[in-house]
């Protein structure tokens, strides 16, 4: 009887240990395949970065054949890459750095137009609109990030355009057809309103309760509190809706190339005119390029300067999000080498404004 | 509180007013691309009086474009078909022969060019020199701005089935089936190409002892040899020549009858042409301009010909009352001003000082 038990008891204890060990092994395995697939994931920005890097220094560093005259052979010059006002000057020799600060002067009035339309919207649809109103606005703001950026082009085409041709009739400005920065500026913050919106609308529902009762016991009217308190306290979730929405408009190519009028030469000032950014640039004709001749091949140059205009754009504005976490709350939040370096920075160029804080990033 | 809601509401019906504007345009996009469906009712609804003291607007296509390459060579500016500082400046850049005749309707003063090919009711071509694009003119080469379009392939093993059937495709092309289709679709070939053109069945008749026939098992009926259902042929190159090439090869895959092999178009653009055929991705490659030195200096035993010829027409928006434009004319109108004031400037970029002609900014210099 009780040897009987004593081998049931270890049959079943084998048997337990058996499967423990088939769970750890599975488990491992299991660790295992999802370390490699996000460590796929996350190595793809090296992957793309890496090959957008060695394809966009050939055309400065190797000789390129004419597509004309195969006798004729040459390569890109780098100063003039960055001085010359015209993107295709030529079989060897294009210029992007005024398409740097045309696709800069977009980002910067789209902003203009999208950043003041987003916050209202938030606040409207969480601290002013009855709940259900609230919620069909909200559900009309997301779906409008769902729409593809070919359609917002159309409607930019078709729509937006020919409004900007009566308004340029209307000033006295001669416009082509309303094609112009404006019609892809409007386009633009179309695009980016959604994202901002929604992450307004997610900081404004984080402010804590017991400020806003506080700040209308103490006889703030709505709107005082909306602005001054609930705006206030909500401000770095609504800032990083805004670096969101930079990105979008900064990467965005297709609907602005359809309404922007791709400009040859440049920079654009005059919101009337037709202006070109580095991304339509990239796209323009990219399709009947032939691959590895300089037409082509130029486009990777281009496209390293977006990358480092977007990375620098992202970091900055990263760095000014810390500094008014820290500010607001008095304390610096955890923060990446690169960041602390870059406010460092930061501080060493505006060093008044910023003094308090500083110290209260030292202290942390 | 009511106020606000009251605003929200007023703004909502704007919308909806603005979305019910479009949905005009939005009604004829079946006619055509909806890009220029969209933008030529809007011009036609703007029907104003044309001023003719305003500027003129030019758009061009972008460097790698084969109309821009046979717009420019064709008006003896040929260095300006990929160097945009030889243009005339401000120019707006458009994508597509489709986005060119939808950003010319919708700006009156504006002036651009596109295949005859693909042209429709939204604009207006200009004559050239007295001349109007049309077959008749283009074949007896009275129309001066026309150009060839293209195909290439690679050398032929004609006992493999794969080779046999591009073999089949060119000679199908030139029979008379073929160019009825060419024709059909906007292309132009001389009249000896048609006096000289065969029914199918005559080809295959005459070639009965060639070897693609034979390796094919080819018969007026169809094919006999099985293997051909197991072949696909790639199409690629430009898109300009698409529509052509598309309507022919669902032509030509029915000639086999039972044993048809699979046809498969990936259109991206002249340039690529020669590429997917030395990847392996294309088996036969459409141009619509001439192939380049490099191209065809890589490969030189790669076999090219013609398959027919298009007009380029300069286009204008409707409400514009010019008809005829002369080639000085559109240099004046497209090229950098420069070249007509710096003699130097323009012997070294275009190889010509362009003599007594001067740059045209603004339209009263064309209409009265």
């Amino acid at each position: 009887m009780n040897t009987s038990e004593s081998a049931i008891a270890q049959t079943l204890e084998r048997d337990l240990v058996r499967r423990a060990e088939r769970k750890r092994k599975t488990d491992r395995v299991v660790k295992g395949v999802f370390f490699c697939i996000a460590a796929l994931c996350a190595s793809i920005i090296l992957f793309i970065t890496g090959f957008i890097l060695v394809k966009g220094i050939l055309p400065f560093v190797t000789d390129y054949v004419s597509s004309h005259d195969s006798s004729v052979t040459g390569r890109q010059n780098f100063i003039t890459f960055f001085t010359l006002t015209t993107w295709n000057g030529g079989e060897f020799n294009h210029g992007a750095g005024f398409l740097i600060v045309n696709t800069l002067y977009a980002t910067l009035l789209s902003l203009i137009l999208s950043i003041p339309i987003s916050i209202f919207t938030a606040l409207f649809i969480v601290r002013i609109a009855p709940k259900p109103l609230g919620a069909v606005f909200q559900s009309g703001v997301e779906l409008l990030a769902g729409i593809p950026s070919v359609i917002f082009g159309l409607f930019g085409m078709g729509v937006i355009s020919p409004f900007i041709k009566i308004l340029a009739d209307a000033v006295g400005y001669q416009s082509a057809g309303g094609t112009s920065l404006l019609s892809g500026v409007i386009i633009l913050a179309m695009m980016s309103i959604p994202t901002m919106t929604s992450m307004g609308i997610t900081a404004i529902k984080a402010v804590d309760p017991a400020l806003i009762k506080a700040s209308l016991a103490l006889g703030a009217s709505p709107a005082q509190t909306n602005f001054k308190v609930v705006l206030k306290d909500a401000q770095s979730g609504i800032f990083a809706g805004i670096i969101l929405g930079v990105g979008r408009a900064l990467g965005e190519a297709t609907a602005v190339q359809m309404v922007i009028g791709n400009a040859a030469s440049g920079p654009t000032f005059n919101p009337l005119d037709i202006s070109s950014t580095l991304t339509t640039a990239i796209l323009m004709g990219i399709g009947e390029a032939t691959p590895n001749t300089m037409g082509y091949d130029i486009r990777f140059s281009a496209a390293i300067l977006l990358i480092i205009v977007i990375f620098a754009i992202d970091i900055a504005l990263n760095a000014i999000k810390d500094e008014m976490y820290a500010k607001q709350t008095g304390q610096p939040r955890k923060r990446s080498w690169l960041s602390k370096q870059i406010s460092a920075g930061f501080h060493a160029l505006f060093p008044k404004g910023h003094k308090r804080s500083l110290k209260e990033v030292d202290n942390g | 509180m009511k106020r606000n809601i009251l605003a929200v509401l007023a703004v909502s019906a704007m919308t909806f007013g603005l979305a019910a504007c479009n949905e005009n345009p939005g009604d004829s996009s079946n006619t055509g691309s909806s890009n220029s469906a969209i933008a030529s009712s809007d011009s036609s609804s703007s029907n104003t009086d044309f001023d003719a003291t305003k500027g003129i607007n030019t758009y061009n296509r972008d460097t790698t474009s084969g109309t821009r390459d046979g717009f420019f060579t064709k008006i003896g500016a040929e260095d300006a078909k990929s160097n945009d500082t030889l243009l005339a400046s401000g120019f707006v850049t458009v994508t597509s022969n489709g986005d060119m005749m939808a950003k010319v309707a919708a700006d009156e003063y504006g002036i651009g060019y596109s295949s005859l090919a693909d042209l429709t009711d939204s604009v207006k071509a200009l004559s050239v020199n007295g001349v109007v694009a049309s077959n008749e003119t283009v074949k007896d080469g009275t129309y001066t701005l026309q150009r060839n379009f293209n195909y290439v392939h690679k050398a032929l093993d004609l006992t493999k089935v794969h080779d046999a059937l591009i073999e089949s495709y060119i000679s199908f092309a030139f029979s008379t089936e073929g160019i009825a289709i060419i024709e059909g679709d906007g292309g132009i070939l001389e009249d000896t190409a048609l006096q000289n053109s065969k029914p199918w069945a005559q080809v295959i008749a005459d070639a009965s002892n060639a070897t693609w026939v034979n390796t094919l098992g080819l018969t007026a009926a169809g094919a006999t040899n099985t293997a051909i259902a197991k072949e696909t042929i790639n199409f690629t190159g430009s898109t300009s020549v698409e529509p052509i090439s598309t309507a022919l090869s669902s032509a030509w895959s029915s000639v086999f009858g039972a044993n048809k092999p699979t046809v498969n178009h990936n259109h991206t653009g002249s340039g690529a042409a020669f590429t997917t055929l030395a990847d392996g991705t294309g088996d036969i490659g459409f141009a619509s301009r001439d192939f380049n030195e490099s191209e065809t200096g890589s490969h030189p035993e790669y076999v090219t010909g013609r398959i027919c010829r298009d007009a380029i027409c300069p286009i204008v928006n409707t409400a514009n009352p010019l008809h005829d434009i002369t080639v000085t004319e559109l240099r004046g109108i497209f090229i950098n001003a420069r070249a007509f004031t710096d003699a130097a400037w323009a012997e070294e970029n275009f190889g010509t000082t362009f003599e007594g002609e001067s740059a045209i900014t603004e339209w009263s210099a064309l209409i009265d």
